[in-house]
């Protein structure tokens, strides 16, 4: 009984967390191009309802994915515009985006499927494989993706240059504004992977349950470093399993094991102050000199 | 100018209403957010409206599907924003209209509707699911709760009664609150009453979606649980959790078990959906906890009509008022009857006052030593 209790867990786990660590993934990218990006939120709820629009629309769980990697582009397209092109404050430009993801859902829905608060179900999905959707194990070649482009590819060191030190990127003749345009895209291509792992039977009004915020918290913990966030992420999709799983049967209260990751993120960041830190021009909108 | 020409004809739209035979009572409810058509809570209330039109020859003003018996009652509905930030002012809209009754639905009417009840003396105001403090008989508020336990108790009687000889059950909560502790209470207590198998310690699952409100609407966390019940032996789970249901019913699909849903006949709006996944979740939801939301409004309409005015204070629809009970339809006739007789007793039995229902899965080990 103990062993495919424990495969069960590893394997549930696995699913809570990718939500969390594909925008965790996305929100990497975005940072350390310079842009700090609060609206993973927002673009999880709408990836969330194309997925399922684009699923039974097309009837093919392949333009489920199109429609929510495209969404998600769209929503991050306009963060980039507003924060890149015209540098507006970039939280200011993630909350409006919040916001306005709120509606958009509800506004589609309406016009979809002629009810505001949750979809028809959609049956075009990845096959379940181990009792989880088996989209969740394209976590692994991602994680491994990302790892190399941002560390071992000359555009990951561009990247990271833009968002350290724009000014001497932009002497080396790296365009910096483009870069950043790519960096802010890919929150929004992770945003679109991870509502593919976010219940795509159906779309509910709000279903995105703050999990783009925990990507944020996981983001910091995992020190700005993709494996890290990632890893920061699975602990936060754990605890949460853990909790589901087996609150009734231990005699711990559940808000403690809850509060357990988040302890444990402070405690580490405590830790290793100095060694933790955003890139050094994330959040600052760069303005080519003269 | 414009102004006299707007009063006019605002003068003349008033005589033009009151030209024809005056109702003798008007009653009026105000939506929540998301409106007719929500297949749950609003259209349920809206049905109160259709049924109060029927037995009273009523009719529905500015409504759609021009429901009319008759020129007696006058019936009507507003809607809020879809924010819902103009509550009090639809409200207050009814209220000067001189509606004699005015229903607001759902708890998010607490704060806008006593606000407006004290501005309108003379006016009767209900609140759905909603708590004001403080009411007595003479109040001109009534608070409309639901014995959601006693209806709970039947979907676990349900449950106990077809569960598979050693096969166990469970309640999926949403938000960890005491008004869903009442469901599960009166779950537990129901599936333990009828079937001694399940007296046994871990016989019973039970879990929450979580502690704040967005375990209301959280599939995924949803869908983790069934599974996780299902796979630890659950062949029934019953939910009180909102739109985190969604995810309960494709598990249940998924693994071949059974579900049962919540507040209004789920296994019906599935089963008459225009998708055919939903037509096919159906098949694996057993039957439904009905919150009578129409009866309610059909009940205190009654009373208003009946006897002239409506008493304040607390009200509370149980299975004695069909206020709640359990979702026969076409699509469920035949698994439920097998059980139907031993169902429509034990609901004879709560209303005699002969087996009293926990209200929390807290009070079910006390409420156990004396049950059986």
């Amino acid at each position: 009984m103990f062993f495919p209790t424990l495969l069960d867990f590893l394997f549930r786990g696995l699913e809570m967390s990718a939500p969390i660590a594909f925008c965790a993934l996305g929100a990497v990218f975005c940072e350390k191009s310079g842009v700090v990006n609060i609206a993973l939120e927002g673009f999880l709820s709408v990836t969330a309802f194309t997925v399922v629009w684009g699923s039974i629309a097309f009837q093919s769980v392949w333009m489920g994915l199109a429609f929510a990697v495209a969404s998600g582009v769209l929503m991050s397209l306009m963060h980039a515009v507003a924060t890149v092109t015209f540098r507006v404050n970039q939280i200011v430009s993630g909350v409006a985006l919040n916001t306005l993801a709120v509606g958009v859902g509800r506004f589609l829905s309406q016009k979809v499927f002629e009810q505001e608060t949750q979809s028809a179900a959609n049956s075009y999905m990845f096959p379940t494989v181990l009792h989880i959707n088996s989209f969740t194990f394209v976590l692994i070649p991602v994680v491994a993706a990302c790892w190399f482009v941002l560390y071992k590819t000359v555009f990951g060191l561009r990247l990271r240059t833009v968002g350290e030190n724009p000014e001497a990127a932009d002497t080396l003749g790296i365009s910096v504004n483009s870069l950043r345009y790519v960096g802010v895209i890919m929150s929004g291509v992770m945003c679109g992977l991870a509502a593919m792992v976010l219940y795509p039977s159906k779309w509910v009004n709000g279903m995105t349950g703050g999990r783009g915020y925990i990507a944020l918290a996981a983001l910091i913990f995992g020190r700005w470093h993709p494996v890290y966030a990632v890893l920061a992420a699975l602990l936060f999709g754990y605890a949460d399993t853990f909790r589901i799983m087996f609150e009734s049967k231990i005699p711990i209260p559940s808000q403690f094991v809850q509060m357990l990751p988040y302890v444990l993120a402070i405690v580490v960041l405590v830790a290793v102050r100095g060694k933790s830190r955003a890139p050094a021009a994330d959040g600052i909108p760069y303005e080519k000199g003269e | 100018m414009k102004r006299v020409l707007l009063l006019t004809t605002a003068l003349l739209l008033v005589l033009s209403l009151s030209a024809g035979a005056a109702p003798k009572y008007k009653i009026g409810i105000c939506f929540d957010v998301g409106g007719r058509g929500d297949q749950s809570f609003n259209d349920s209330a809206y049905n109160g409206l259709v049924l109060l039109a029927k037995q009273f020859k009523g009719f529905i003003k500015d409504d759609p599907s021009k429901v009319s018996f008759g020129q007696e009652i006058e019936l009507k509905y507003l809607e809020p924003k879809s924010g819902g930030q103009d509550r009090e002012l639809i409200l207050r809209a009814m209220a000067e209209d001189g509606y004699n009754l005015i229903i607001g639905v759902g708890f998010l009417y607490s704060d806008s509707l006593a606000k407006v009840a004290g501005d309108f003396p003379d006016i009767h105001f209900g609140i759905i699911d909603g708590w004001i403090p403080d009411l007595n008989e003479s109040s001109n508020v009534t608070c409309l709760g639901f014995a959601e336990h006693e209806g709970s108790f039947l979907m676990g009687a349900v449950s106990g009664l077809l569960a598979k000889k050693g096969t166990k059950v469970g309640f999926l909560g949403g938000m960890d609150i005491p008004l869903i502790h009442k469901f599960q209470g009166g779950f537990i207590a129901g599936a333990m009453y009828v079937n001694k198998d399940l007296r046994a310690p871990g016989m019973i699952l039970g879990q929450y979606a979580g502690k704040d409100p967005t375990a209301f609407n959280d599939p995924k966390t949803g869908e983790s649980i069934a599974v996780n019940f299902f796979k630890q032996g659950a062949s029934i789970v019953y939910h009180a959790s909102g739109g985190t249901g969604a995810g309960l019913f494709k598990a249940a699909k998924d693994l071949g078990k059974l579900a049962i849903g919540v507040d209004s006949d789920q296994g019906l709006i599935y089963a008459t959906s225009k998708s055919a996944e939903e037509k096919k979740m159906s098949e694996f939801i057993l039957t439904s906890m009905l919150k009578r939301v129409d009866n309610a409004v059909l009940l205190t309409g009654e009373e208003l009509i009946e006897t002239g005015k409506n008493l304040g204070g607390y009200k509370t629809f149980s299975l004695a008022n069909d206020g709640v009970g359990y979702a026969l339809n076409d699509y469920n006739k035949k698994k439920l009857q097998p059980i139907k007789a031993k169902l429509d007793n034990l609901k004879k039995q709560i209303v005699a006052g002969k087996i009293t229902v926990p209200d929390d899965d807290a009070k079910v080990a006390d409420w156990a030593k004396t049950a059986f």
